[in-house]
């Protein structure tokens, strides 16, 4: 199908178009990204959302070309993420509706993003993945270095630095994956060959440091609270909305159906990892005093459940991963653009300066009351029944030791209540007066909230999408064996 | 077409141009010699890619040089590229003196550079070499200022130190290998003759020539003051042709003779080059303040990825891709010094003094932001194929040793080199990613003027008039290489690599 290709076409052709209109309005470059998503739901809704909704398998239509590297396909495996791309991709787009500063290339940037974001989950040819994997970097570093705060410069080369080196040993990987055959080098033809890929150990490990860097997992995560706190709200709603869900859905492409057995000897170490994460990024999400850094710790922290999901790989847990992934695309999104909006009123984050926002911006303090326990995991809303799926089935793996990650469910109801106490409730901190949610920032909240509600109180909506593809990768790897 | 008649039509135009721009230039008006140099090039260029859309098939013209095949290839990128660095300099030719013979000592050296990429007779390689060597010494030396006679004084006595090596180096493989001087008789001579040790001693002499040539640390000496001091559209020039063909030919010699009993003893020589070059090159470029000097250091860091691909290969593939994907976007940024100065006429050729260009000249500070960004070999650019290039072949090569050969130490020399060579892109980012920060600073540096390195001198009026003049054509120029550097960069996603690399040999 032509409208695959055409949705990772589209917003790169459009990148363009924005950085040609700005010269004639200012105002253009906002419409041309609209543009850009809209024609991405469209092509997405054409290939029959039916279709698309129960994780069929629909391969793109290529380049008519022997040999050629473009290949895309959507399966079970890529639908949630890919319908998640487009979702916080529209929201990017509207949070960023009111930049002044330069924003022909802003849009165009934010479009390149999503071209490459979408080529990631989209493509079925290693070298088509790596670069789209690689694409992504440059737009984020100019929007980080270009419209960030204060400390951007610092956070946008850190950012860049450390997924480039993580890419460029991942890459090493993937050449591995094509070694000792002349066949193509599409992710299908590799993952039916993967018994015969030489050196799996080495193999799965040099995919997993670009994963785990772009996850990410403690002790590889120092990129991200400076480049989450320091990115322009849009940036952050992406970077922790799709970005850090490339590295999930790699493991689950790339790594464990090329190296089941590596995988296989690995799963204690990453189960591991994704404890430490659950642990360290709540307790150093209940220390921070900037409350754009403490939600960026939460990715951290949310992140662990998944990589501990991953590393139980029965179906069920596989399932918690992605429902986790796609709930923390969701709830950190919201926070983000929160989190964002009262910068822009109040151009401070520091969580000691505020308090009773409840009383000065009720709506917002609604807001950012749901968000916060969304994020802890209040059962009915979307961030519970991945979290709680994951610790029951690696209790099932692992057993006691799960109870440790538990301490991570515990904190993340702390900091999340903290924050809501030190913003939303108390005495009325140094803000008397502030304008509260527009018109706009309603709207997309409740876009959120209603993404965040339906999927908390239906979660098979989202599970049932992948279920068959996660099955058989589970089987796979002999999950759950 | 016959051989001699495609060497006589891709070499001839450039030896007319080169004559016809020293002549012109002193019997007629600069902007004639350099039209003239301009056409030889295009003329020259047409011919050479003609031969490679037709995948003429590689032959030998006159016994001696090598035409058609990837040599087709490497012409035209010799040609293409030394073209583009007249046409960006071409405005600041027509105003300096000597202008035109610049330009036909490009072309000069362009025609030099082909030869010695193509020749397959030793003498004829040293015919080339020394020749391609004299026209790069005058170049630099007609740089601006006692500095630039300086650096071109370093590179000649260094050269000619070179040239010493190469000639003993020759004299031992003529003496006891090949007496006709036929470079592929090494491939029997070597087989059958005697010792490994006089074999090895003869071509590693024979290396260290071309490696100076190509700047390979630690013979690189030379390289940051030439690329440093020569006018810009010099340092483009030398930083492109010359050097794709020094390398070319390195690779030639090593297919014929790292075979059997010496492939061991050359990869790890070759190796050991890459990997100190790789790590010199990227740790001086990341302490230099001067845009060109670091370009140069960085020259000689990319020069070692494309001896990673040599020592793993003995192949033309890997090495000349990359190496080609190097000199485009080296002309580009060393031709964008040129622009920036029209841009900002007292800049003062530091990365610091760049801050603020994205305001003053959006397009032509994104056009280097894209060549930086691919040198460092971040896709969906060409850069990121060249690297993907050389470590394709050197992982295969060392998987190969591994499991195939059962040699663990050339498959521990190769991934090693690979690992080396991973370790330079990432630091890679660090200077090139030093240039993007300060072409995208939007304030000022407060109070700096006084501490940067180099001083800040006032122009004089005329000066600043000359350098107006300067970036006209080099602006231009370097856009259009940025533009090549994205469609090239996107094309291998359409056609599939091995499409585009096939061309290399």
């Amino acid at each position: 199908m032509l409208q695959l290709d055409l949705m990772i076409l589209v917003p790169a052709v459009l990148a363009l178009v924005s950085l040609i209109v700005a010269r004639w309005s200012p105002n253009a470059p906002r419409w041309v990204g609209l543009l850009a998503i809209a024609a991405q739901a469209g092509l997405l809704a054409s290939l029959g959302l039916g279709r698309v909704l129960s994780g069929t398998r629909i391969t793109g239509a290529g380049a008519p070309i022997t040999g050629s590297h473009w290949m895309t396909v959507i399966d079970g495996l890529s639908a949630p993420l890919v319908l998640l791309t487009v979702f916080i991709g529209l929201i990017a787009i509207l949070a960023s509706w009111k930049i002044a500063e330069r924003p022909g290339p802003y849009f165009a940037l934010l479009l390149a993003l999503q071209a490459a974001v979408t080529g990631v989950f989209l493509a079925d040819n290693v070298i088509l993945f790596y670069v789209a994997w690689e694409s992504v970097l440059i737009p984020m570093f100019f929007l980080i270095g270009g419209w960030g705060s204060s400390n951007r410069k610092h956070a946008a080369s850190k950012f860049l630095i450390y997924t480039f080196a993580a890419g460029a040993v991942m890459l090493a990987g993937l050449i591995m994956s094509l070694l000792g055959d002349a066949g193509s080098p599409s992710i299908t033809n590799i993952t039916a060959r993967a018994s015969s890929l030489p050196y799996p150990q080495l193999l799965f490990w040099l995919l997993m440091v670009g994963f785990l860097v772009k996850l990410p997992v403690v002790p590889l995560h120092t990129w991200l609270p400076d480049a989450h706190t320091e990115a322009p709200t849009a940036g952050s709603i992406v970077l922790a909305g799709i970005m850090l869900k490339m590295g999930g859905y790699g493991i689950m492409r790339l790594a464990m159906p090329f190296a089941p057995s590596a995988f296989q000897s690995a799963r204690g170490i990453l189960a591991v990892l994704g404890i430490v994460g659950i642990v360290y990024g709540a307790a150093m999400a209940l220390t921070q005093t900037d409350l754009k850094r403490l939600v960026a710790y939460s990715s951290v922290s949310h992140m662990g459940f998944v990589v501990l999901a991953i590393s139980v790989a029965t179906p069920n847990a596989l399932g918690a991963a992605m429902f986790a992934m796609v709930s923390h695309g969701l709830v950190a999104g919201l926070l983000f653009l929160l989190v964002g909006s009262l910068y822009d009123r109040a151009h401070t984050r520091e969580l000691s300066r505020f308090g009773g926002l409840g009383k000065v911006i009720p709506l917002w303090g609604v807001a950012f009351t749901f968000a916060a326990l969304a994020s802890l995991g209040l059962p009915g809303l979307s961030g519970f029944p991945g979290e709680f799926v994951t610790v029951l089935e690696s209790f099932g793996a692992f057993g006691w030791w799960t109870v440790v990650g538990t301490i991570g469910l515990v904190l993340g109801a702390a900091y999340n209540l903290r924050a809501v106490k030190l913003t939303v409730n108390g005495p009325t901190g140094q803000f008397e007066k502030l304008a509260d949610l527009s018109g706009r920032e309603i709207a997309l909240v409740g876009l959120f909230s209603a993404g965040i509600v339906v999927l908390g109180v239906q979660p098979t909506l989202l599970l049932s999408i992948s279920q068959a593809a996660l099955r058989t990768l589970s089987h796979i790897v002999g999950g759950g064996a | 077409m016959s051989a001699n008649v495609l060497a006589i039509v891709t070499l001839g135009p450039l030896a007319l141009g080169a004559v016809l721009g020293v002549l012109l230039d002193a019997f007629s008006t600069r902007r004639a010699a350099i039209v003239a140099v301009l056409i030889g090039f295009v003329v020259s260029a047409g011919m050479s890619v003609g031969s490679v859309v037709q995948r003429s098939l590689a032959t030998t013209a006159w016994g001696v040089l090598h035409v058609g095949g990837f040599f087709a290839t490497i012409s035209a990128v010799i040609a293409v590229l030394g073209g583009l660095a007249v046409a960006g300099g071409s405005a600041s030719m027509v105003r300096r003196e000597w202008g035109g013979t610049v330009a036909g000592l490009m072309a000069f050296g362009a025609l030099a550079s082909i030869v010695m990429a193509s020749s397959r007779d030793i003498t004829l390689l040293l015919i080339g070499l020394e020749s391609a060597a004299a026209c790069a010494y005058a170049l630099v030396a007609a740089g601006k200022g006692a500095r630039a006679r300086e650096a071109a004084m370093k590179y000649f006595i260094q050269g000619a130190i070179a040239t010493g090596f190469f000639v003993f180096g020759m004299a031992i493989l003529v003496a006891v290998f090949i007496p006709t001087g036929d470079l592929e008789g090494l491939i029997k001579a070597l087989a059958a003759g005697p010792g490994v040790s006089v074999a090895t001693a003869g071509l590693l002499l024979l290396f260290a020539a071309l490696a100076f040539k190509a700047g390979v640390a630690p013979f690189h000496a030379w390289a940051p003051d030439a690329y440093e001091t020569a006018a810009p559209e010099s340092a483009a020039f030398l930083a492109a042709g010359p050097k794709l063909a020094a390398v070319t030919i390195l690779a030639v010699i090593v297919s014929f003779s790292a075979t059997g009993r010496l492939e061991l003893p050359i990869s790890a020589v070759l190796a050991a080059l890459a990997v100190v070059s790789v790590l010199v090159g990227s740790i001086a470029a990341l302490r230099q303040r001067s845009y060109a000097r670091m370009l140069g250091y960085a020259g000689v860091a990319q020069v070692g990825y494309a001896l990673i691909a040599i020592a793993a290969t003995h192949s033309f593939m890997g090495p000349l891709f990359f190496t080609a994907c190097y000199a485009l976007a080296a002309t580009g940024t060393f031709l964008s010094a040129a622009a920036f100065r029209r841009v900002d006429p007292a800049w003062d050729g530091t990365i610091r003094g760049l801050a603020g260009m994205s305001r003053k000249a959006p397009w032509l500070t994104a056009a280097t932001a894209i060549l930086l960004i691919s040198l460092a070999g971040i896709p969906p650019l060409l850069g990121f194929w060249a690297k993907f290039a050389v470590f394709v072949v050197a992982i295969g090569a060392a998987y190969n040793a591994f499991a195939v050969l059962n040699q663990g130490l050339l498959g521990f020399i190769y991934a090693g080199s690979a690992a080396v060579g991973i370790i330079g892109s990432v630091v890679s980012l660090g200077y090139y990613g030093a240039v993007l920060r300060a072409l995208y600073q939007t304030e000022q540096p407060a109070g700096d003027a006084g501490e940067v390195g180099l001083e800040r001198e006032t122009p004089a009026p005329g000066a600043v008039d000359d350098a107006v003049v300067e970036g006209a054509s080099a602006s231009s120029i370097v856009i259009f290489i940025a533009a090549l550097v994205v469609c090239f960069g996107l094309l291998p996603l359409l056609t599939g690599i091995p499409a585009i690399w096939g061309v290399f040999g």
